[in-house]
């Protein structure tokens, strides 16, 4: 099993790939396996809820494409145990419409042979949805 | 302590989390412990940093209109200091109305006792169970 000093830095290269909009690179570290849910009631909110490797890249792009500098992601606690990380963050992007968003997540991250097996995260679904989907 | 002896004190506080225990769970609670949900406070007036006193004061408030509380641990992973947990809670008012929501607490445990609690839940299931928001929004 990898260690979790291995695990913590595929987290931080992890969250590089997406800061500098390297999405091809952020999806080279997923799992063939890979899922990513977003706590939430998709009524409430239509980007929560569970997609798939193939399903979730198009909204990280599309998000992206709103986001000319990019979305940064910057963790700032790790905690890890077995093949998972808990990782507390920020975030800090501006949409092409001036909107600023500044969110506050804690994902779970597990990790599979040297590869990205799922991402759970938990934000501010209210600050989301006012930033990008009102 | 250590991170089995750690999870103790957290698993300990979910069991007692209920409407008729959780005087139990709170006194796993330091006293100076600063319990924080995230969000923006200026928008969602349930965010942001409470005393213990304070904490207390909401959960309770939160409690006198349910009939039927739970609060349930999932996944925990736990390193030094922290023990970070997934959790679902379901609630139900004496006329059926339901509350669900989805966690990822951090908790600092330290000398058997709970010093710090960062809360992520999803707003938008408070705000409709209140009635402060409607949806579809």
């Amino acid at each position: 099993m990898m260690s979790i000093e291995e695990n913590k830095k595929l987290v931080a290269t992890f969250w590089e790939h997406f800061s500098k909009k390297d999405y091809d690179a952020a999806e080279a570290m997923m799992h063939d396996d890979f899922t990513y849910w977003i706590a939430g009631d998709p009524e409430k909110l239509t980007c929560a809820g569970l997609r798939t490797k193939a399903d979730v890249m198009p909204l990280i792009r599309a998000i992206g494409a709103n986001v000319p500098k990019g979305i940064r992601v910057t963790p700032t606690k790790l905690t890890a145990e077995e093949n998972r990380v808990a990782v507390e963050a920020e975030s800090y992007g501006e949409t092409a419409a001036g909107k600023v968003y500044r969110n506050q997540y804690h994902f779970l991250m597990e990790f599979l042979d040297g590869k990205v097996l799922s991402v759970r995260e938990y934000l501010d679904t209210m600050h989301v949805k006012e930033v990008f989907f009102d | 302590m250590d991170i089995e002896e750690n999870k103790a004190v957290v698993l300990r506080v979910f069991k007692n989390f209920t409407l008729t225990d959780i005087d139990k769970a709170l006194a796993l609670v330091a006293d100076d412990a600063v319990w924080t949900l995230i969000g923006e406070p200026r928008r969602f007036a349930y965010a942001g940093a409470k005393s213990k006193s304070a904490f207390t004061e909401q959960i309770k408030g939160f409690f006198s209109v349910m009939a039927k509380f739970r609060w349930v641990p999932n996944v925990i992973t736990a390193e030094d200091d922290r023990v970070a947990v997934e959790a679902e809670s379901f609630g139900e008012t004496a006329d059926g109305k339901k509350y669900h929501n989805f966690y990822h607490m951090m908790f600092v445990v330290r000398d058997g006792k709970i010093q710090a609690v960062r809360e992520y839940l999803d707003p938008f299931e408070i705000l409709e169970f209140t009635g402060e928001m409607a949806f579809p929004a």
